[in-house]
């Protein structure tokens, strides 16, 4: 306590000091201290130590005790009376020396003879690099953990949790727990559903002639009834790669030679392929709960019926005819699915009558349409993954209820003095589908040709492959998934898809009666025709660089002749010579010249170019070719495409009143996918249908 | 009669958790003396879940009738024919949803915790940890439910053509009946 007192005093003194020069503060000051001196509180007691209270040894002279901190004290060292240890009060923080070969620091030792302490250089080497990089220069003897459980992270990302440990002293533990969790739940449910109801009938009025002295004829219209369907979910028909070019072609008449389809006169400037990737670099425990729903449901009910065409008790009077009646349902339902391309065109070749002839495509095509590449382009790549479930579970169903049925009226010659024959129209029913589930076709160029020929047909399809049907890949085709440093990745991929097709298609031609007549002329009932085409896509992708081409044939008479094959049919018989493929044509549609009798060729909006022909009924060579989009309605609708495609881009639209024109007039059915390196596959397929 | 629709529903989720879970935090301690026990900790908590639905009713229902009617030419002397004129119907329609919650998605770096500890110049025999913990979870629930129904309803029907008890009669036609009908429908979702 006296040296206490000592220590107080003098602070007093040399606070009056302070005071004395700085002059007015002071008084008051002073007084502070004096005040401070006369109230100082008692220090603490120190706690009672046991044993041993001071330090021992030959530096124990050294040490003082200090009430304050209840130590005994020396310059370098301190002494607790309670643990009885002995702490540095200089710095002993190594540091590593200019050659970084060790770790140094002073140390002070008490040197009895000189009875004084006098500092050594501890010096700990440099250990070897430590095992873990981010803990570089631990000292000596340390205990590190390693880093533990990396931190689970979401989708995509990586839980970086970094640490530096370095310059560590000797003995000492260093541990780095790098711990954590992320746990996500994905749930994602696309439910999806188009429900389409379609009626439509169309029907024509009877037309009578009775009673009378002199009359003419009775007739009574046609009646066509049509339905284009494009329903997509989860799907594309990406039209940005190029333009989709629209044209129609028909041959009116029969026609005896080979036709010659060359695409390319269609499409130009082909844009650059799409590829479309998703990737998923997952890292933690990551549940993804994946539903997909799609279903797709017509009802589709078409109905076209012709009146009857009476002639009756009549002096003089002509002929009863009806007129033909036509249904045709041309639907296209995509799930999961996409055409991706360059240029596309969607055209119509139509004949009117009997062709012997074979439709042929130029070689250079044919070569390019076979050599296409590879089959499909699905990665799952997996890598450095640790677990990894992935439970897809696909359910595709198609179902396709086709009810179709054609009528001709009946035909009657009764009762007349004299009057003509009677003959009943035709009446024919063909629906052909194709369902594609997990097809993928890439390749630079692609046709996809639809024939239907409403009598017979005595041909073949072009097959080169060899190999058989569609053998299609797996569900989820052309998507990439890829999963990176992942620790826990569970996927359930629940993916339903249905497609119903309930279609009922109706054509009956109205009845013919000559009948009661003195003289009159002959009773003829029309054509009734139905025809479905029906392409089902589910999980499938097409993509071409190039082009794809969707070519609808639709011949309604009998065709003797193959497609893509240069067969004897259609060749002039006096030289025999088979029509060459090898020609090539600025004009999509090109007759193989034999003799064409007449000869009008048109130009529309399309750049399509034909030649018009005879009625002749006969087969003759060189009846004539077609044209599209003349002047009629079709040319009509044609420009209203062109009109809507410019206006709003509306790809489905294009196709759709594209397929519109397409169906006019189509009949049975024939469906063939002819997609780049399968084209092959799918003529082998259908000719053993 | 001709009709054009073009019906397109778009939806779009907005509830966008644009910063996500992204969490960074730093400690460092430096240049401690011996028997030291230097600790840096990290806790992190945190919760999110997102909802986001879409659902979309698309109905549409098309009625299109075209009749025409009947042309009589009777009890004339001298007469023409007796024509009636085409019925068409044509319908062109597209329907185009696109219902997307992406938005709603959380940046995906979640776990791009960065963290940081430092620990450097410790002295002997220290004590040093570095503890990182950071539990986060994440829920994502993201719907798109879309229903498209379109009834389209064609009936066209040309008229009778009569040409009776005339001296001198033309022809009796009906004219054509037609429909025709394009129907386009994309549903397009995306989570």
């Amino acid at each position: 306590m006296s040296k206490l007192k000592q220590v107080l005093k003098k602070s007093f003194i040399v606070s009056t000091l302070v005071i004395y020069i700085f002059g007015l503060s002071t008084i008051g000051f002073t007084s502070s201290i004096v005040f401070a001196e006369d109230q100082i509180p008692a220090l603490p007691p120190c706690p009672t130590a046991s044993g041993t209270v001071a330090p021992t040894g030959a530096a124990a002279v050294t040490y003082s005790f200090n009430p304050v901190s209840c130590l005994w004290e020396n310059s370098y060292f301190t002494w607790d009376p309670i643990t009885k240890i002995i702490t540095a009060k200089y710095d002993q923080t190594p540091l590593l020396n200019s050659q970084g070969t060790a770790w140094e620091y002073i140390e002070w030792i008490y040197n009895p003879s000189a009875g004084s302490y006098g500092g050594h250089i501890v010096s700990i080497p440099v250990p070897a690099p430590a095992t873990t990089p981010t803990t570089p220069g631990t000292g000596v003897n340390s205990s590190e953990s390693t880093p533990g459980v990396p931190g689970v992270a979401g989708a995509g990302s990586q839980l970086l949790g970094s640490s530096s440990t370095s310059n560590t002293g000797p003995n000492s533990s260093n541990n780095y727990q790098n711990g954590g969790n992320l746990n996500g739940n994905i749930n994602l449910a696309n439910n999806s559903s188009i429900n389409t109801i379609f009626s439509s009938l169309a029907g024509t009025g009877n037309a009578i002639v009775m009673g009378n002295t002199t009359a003419g004829n009775a007739t009574s219209g046609n009646a066509e009834a049509v339905g284009n369907f494009l329903n997509m979910i989860q799907s594309s028909w990406d039209p940005t790669l190029g333009n989709v070019t629209v044209f129609n072609a028909g041959l009116f008449g029969n026609f005896f030679g080979d036709i010659l389809f060359n695409p390319e006169a269609i499409i130009s400037n082909t844009g650059p392929s799409s590829n479309n990737n998703i990737t998923n670099d997952v890292n933690g425990n990551l549940n993804i709960n994946v539903s997909d729903t799609s279903n797709i449901n017509n009802n589709i009910k078409l109905a076209a019926i012709t009146g009857n065409a009476t002639v009756s008790q009549n002096t003089n009077a002509g002929n009863a005819m009806t007129g033909n009646a036509t249904t045709i349902a041309n639907i296209i339902n995509m799930i999961n699915s996409s055409i991706a391309t360059g240029n596309s065109f969607i055209g119509t070749l139509d004949i009117y009558g009997n062709l012997v002839g074979d439709l042929l495509l130029p070689q250079s095509i044919l070569a390019q349409l076979k050599n296409t590449g590879p089959n499909s382009k699905n990665n799952i790549a997996n890598n450095n993954s640790s677990n990894v479930n992935l439970v897809g579970n696909n359910q595709n169903s198609i179902n396709n209820n086709l009810n179709l049925s054609a009528s001709s009226g009946n035909a009657a010659v009764d009762s007349n003095t004299n009057a003509g024959n009677a003959t009943t129209g035709s009446a024919n029913t063909n629906a052909k589908q194709v369902n594609v589930i997990g097809k993928n076709s890439s390749g630079t160029k692609g046709l996809a040709v639809l024939v239907n020929v409403l009598g017979t047909w005595v041909g073949m399809l072009w097959d080169g492959s060899g190999t058989s049907s569609i053998d299609g890949t797996g569900p989820n085709s052309s998507n990439n998934i890829s999963n990176t440093n992942t620790l826990n990745l569970n996927a359930n991929v629940d993916q339903t898809n249905n497609i119903t097709n309930n279609i009922e298609l109706n054509s009956q031609t109205g009845n013919a009666t000559v009948s009661n007549n003195t003289n009159a002329g002959n009773a003829k009932s029309g054509n009734a025709s139905s025809a479905v085409n029906l392409l089902n896509m589910i999980d499938s992708n097409m993509a071409f660089t190039d082009w794809f081409g969707i070519l609808f044939i639709n011949v309604f008479g009998n065709w003797q002749g193959s497609f893509g094959v240069d067969t004897s049919a259609g060749n002039s018989q006096s030289n025999g010579s088979s029509s060459s493929s090898n020609n090539t044509s600025a004009l999509p549609i090109q007759i193989i010249p034999k003799n064409v009798a007449k000869v009008q060729q048109r130009v529309n909006s399309n750049q399509v170019v034909g030649v018009s022909s005879s009625d002749d009924e006969n087969i003759n060579p060189g009846s004539g070719v077609v044209l599209s989009g003349a002047s009629t309605d079709k040319s009509t609708k044609l420009s209203e495409v062109l009109s809507a495609k410019n206006d709003n881009k509306s790809t489905s639209s294009n196709i759709l009143t594209w397929l519109m024109l397409a169906a006019v007039g189509s009949v049975i059915g024939l469906i063939i996918l002819l997609g780049a390196e399968d084209i092959m596959k799918f003529g082998r397929k259908l000719l053993n249908m | 009669m001709k009709k054009l629709i073009r019906i397109v529903a778009t939806s779009l989720a907005a509830v966008g958790l644009t910063a996500g879970m992204a969490g960074a935090q730093s400690g460092t301690i430096d240049t401690t003396g011996p028997n030291s026990s230097n600790h840096i900790n990290f806790d992190g908590n945190s919760t999110i879940e997102i909802s986001a639905s879409n659902d979309t009713d698309v109905d549409a229902d098309i009625d299109q009738d075209a009749h025409t009617g009947s042309a009589t030419t009777s009890n004339n002397t001298n007469a023409g024919s007796a024509s009636t004129g085409s019925a068409e119907n044509s319908f062109d329609g597209s329907v185009d949803v696109s219902n997307d919650n992406s938005a709603a998605r959380p940046t995906m770096n979640m776990g791009s915790m960065s963290n940081s500890g430092t620990l450097k110049n410790t002295g002997p025999s220290s004590n040093n940890t570095i503890t990182f913990e950071d539990n986060n979870s994440f829920v994502l629930t993201a719907t798109n439910d879309t229903d498209v129904d379109v009834n389209v309803d064609q009936d066209a029907h040309s008229g009778n053509a009569y040409v009776q008890n005339n001296t001198n009669g033309g022809s009796a036609s009906t004219g054509s009946a037609s429909n025709s009908s394009s129907l386009s429908i994309s549903v397009s979702n995306k989570n």
